[in-house]
């Protein structure tokens, strides 16, 4: 597993943003954090391996940053957090890799992100 | 006014009128007989029937008739006072002169008869216009009900009139009647004329008219009128009373949409502290992690401060509950404004911290009458509402001033502003101006709203591009109501204060 690939992490609640970019970048990996949708956009000249990504944003939903990914680059692997259930046909569209309702421990975050980071991202398509 | 009546007075005025019109012309021409021929006798009595059947109909006129046949035989006809004829000439002038006078008076009648018809049918017809108008305006049942009494009372001058319903509506009594309530079963009272109102097959009540005399029935036309209203006002009733069963019906929808609206939205927002919570807690407790002490503490103080935030959503909730059930009592003390700007800020400091805070007490402040965990929620609910809407790095002022006989505090951002369309909106209770994103449970500002007019004040917003400033003032004597707070009061002295 390659401890340098970058992760974009989408989640507009500060605190929660703050102790996830803090954990995954103790393990190793280069977090770059967004708390709305405009930010994400700014943090996309990097291409990130793997997105973290919150379903409500206060300008836009999850969904808008993971199409606007798509437009500029290969499929990237998602990773939902919410507090609320996706709709049905999003997830149909988007294929996350898995989805985290909220709360979950970072434990469990950590090993979806290992599992998915391990494999080459030409893997997952829609 | 009766839309058509007519007295037995009336009736027999016109018989009277016949009988001195020919006495009168007979006189007359009594006195110019010297100078007349019989020919003009006859015109001057058929003058006389013709204006008599145009203006008292025919029975009069056959009257007329018959007695200028009479007089002219008997004062005009040679041998005079008598009522033998010796001419035949004047025998033939005198049938032809009754034919003509009493075909005359037919036509006349007939014509007269027809006048007044297409009268009454043109007043019938307003009047039936003006009902239906009252009917058609009026899509309450309640109110469409007082309406149409108040309508019928002064159309056909009665003492009283009442629409009596067999299910009557739920929202009856919203309009204040002089009738009482009565059900369609009551018993009919002496000379009352009772309609029945059925629409669809349906009988929905009772028309009751009380006329003002008790003997004076309704006529023909008046029945045939009322009747024909009756039908109309059946089927108005009858969709006035769908009506009110639909808006039941939405009113029912919304409140289950807006529970299930909450529901979604208190528990995204109860989710979202106690996602980071577990996220802080696990992380501290992962095996392969090695913190050190300050993020330790960190981790530590981020789980005491989403348990507040917790606390204070479940307190919101409480308060909402309390709120509903009308048991909101304001706990009040003597007290410094300034003091819980300052105790709020303090508590509120990590989700302040990305915000330059500016906050300014006016010198000299008044101490005022509030609940210190009341008002400590308005300011906590004004303060969270303007992070969570601005983006980070941007500006926040709170200020506290006097306005007028009230203490003003106002909440100011630096934010894109809201969008007008919500405004008048913001205060409503489960009202969320944004629906696509965690926007909150929309209890906020209504639990603000309603703690600050328990006080007696009041709070308003002046939002613009660039900025939203909320104000909210308690009186400064513990009154029911206060002065409406003023944004752009005069400039009191402002003290900065240095955080």
């Amino acid at each position: 597993m390659s401890r340098t690939k970058s992760i974009l992490l989408v989640e507009d609640d500060q605190a929660l943003r703050r102790i996830l970019a803090r954990t995954l970048s103790a393990i190793g990996y280069l977090v770059f954090e967004a708390g709305t949708f405009s930010e994400a956009r700014e943090q996309m000249a990097v291409k990130p391996a793997l997105l973290i990504l919150d379903i409500t944003l206060p300008d836009a939903t999850g969904w808008d940053v993971a199409n606007f990914l798509e437009l500029l680059t290969n499929p990237v692997p998602i990773i939902l957090i919410s507090g609320s259930t996706p709709e049905a046909k999003q997830l149909r569209r988007f294929h996350p890799v898995a989805f985290l309702p909220k709360p979950f421990s970072v434990e469990e975050l950590l090993a979806v992100v290992k599992e998915h980071l391990a494999r080459p991202t030409t893997t997952y398509g829609i | 006014m009766q839309v058509i009546k007519r007295s037995a007075g009336e009736g027999m005025l016109g018989y009277e009128l016949a009988l001195l019109g020919i006495a009168t012309a007979t006189a007359l021409l009594w006195v110019v007989q010297p100078v007349l021929s019989l020919g003009s006798v006859y015109l001057v009595y058929l003058v006389i029937v013709v204006v008599v059947a145009a203006t008292r109909g025919w029975g009069p006129s056959l009257l007329a008739a018959v007695l200028a046949f009479l007089a002219a035989n008997f004062f005009f006809i040679p041998p005079v006072f008598t009522f033998t004829i010796a001419a035949p000439q004047d025998i033939l002038a005198l049938v032809i002169f009754l034919a003509l006078a009493t075909g005359t008076s037919q036509l006349m009648a007939r014509l007269r008869f027809e006048a007044e018809e297409a009268r009454r049918h043109e007043q019938a017809t307003a009047t039936l216009y003006q009902l239906s108008r009252t009917i058609n305006q009026q899509q309450d049942l309640a109110r469409l009900v007082a309406a149409v009494e108040a309508q019928l009372v002064r159309v056909f001058d009665l003492r009283d009139c009442r629409v009596l319903l067999d299910r009557p509506s739920p929202s009856a009594g919203a309009v204040p009647s002089n009738v009482p309530s009565q059900s369609a079963g009551t018993p009919a009272r002496a000379g009352e004329t009772r309609l029945p109102l059925v629409a669809g097959g349906t009988v929905l009540g009772r028309l009751v008219l009380d006329p003002s005399q008790p003997r004076a029935a309704f006529t023909h036309d008046d029945q045939r009128l009322l009747a024909a209203f009756a039908e109309q006002l059946a089927t108005a009733i009858q969709r006035a009373q769908f009506q009110d069963a639909a808006t039941q019906a939405e009113v029912l929808r919304r409140t289950d949409a807006l529970r299930a609206a909450l529901l979604s939205a208190v528990s995204h927002d109860l989710r979202t502290p106690l996602g980071t919570i577990k996220g802080a807690a696990t992380a501290l407790l992962a095996a392969r992690m090695s913190w050190g002490d300050a993020d330790r503490r960190d981790f530590l103080e981020t789980i005491i401060e989403q348990a507040d935030h917790i606390n204070r959503l479940i307190g919101n909730l409480l308060t909402e509950g309390r709120i509903e059930a009308g048991k909101l009592r304001p706990q009040k003390e003597w007290g410094a404004v300034g003091q819980i700007i300052a105790r709020v800020v303090e508590r509120l400091d990590a989700q302040l911290a990305g915000h330059p805070l500016t906050v300014q007490v006016a010198t000299d402040l008044p101490r005022v009458s509030f609940d210190v965990v009341e008002i400590d929620e308005v300011l906590s609910n004004l303060l969270e509402n303007a992070v969570k809407y601005t983006p980070p790095g941007t500006p926040l002022t709170i200020r506290a001033r006097q306005a007028g006989e009230t203490i003003a505090v106002d909440v100011a951002d630096a934010g894109p502003g809201i969008p007008a369309a919500h405004l008048p909106h913001l205060f409503d209770r489960y009202y969320r101006g944004q629906t696509n994103t965690n926007a909150g449970s929309g209890l906020g500002l209504a639990i603000a709203k309603d703690i600050v007019e328990a006080h007696g004040g009041q709070i308003g917003v002046i939002s613009r591009p660039g900025g939203t400033s909320f104000t909210f003032s308690l009186p400064l004597l513990p009154v029911v109501e206060a002065p409406v707070p003023t944004a752009s009061g005069e400039a009191p002295i402002l003290e900065e204060v240095p955080l």
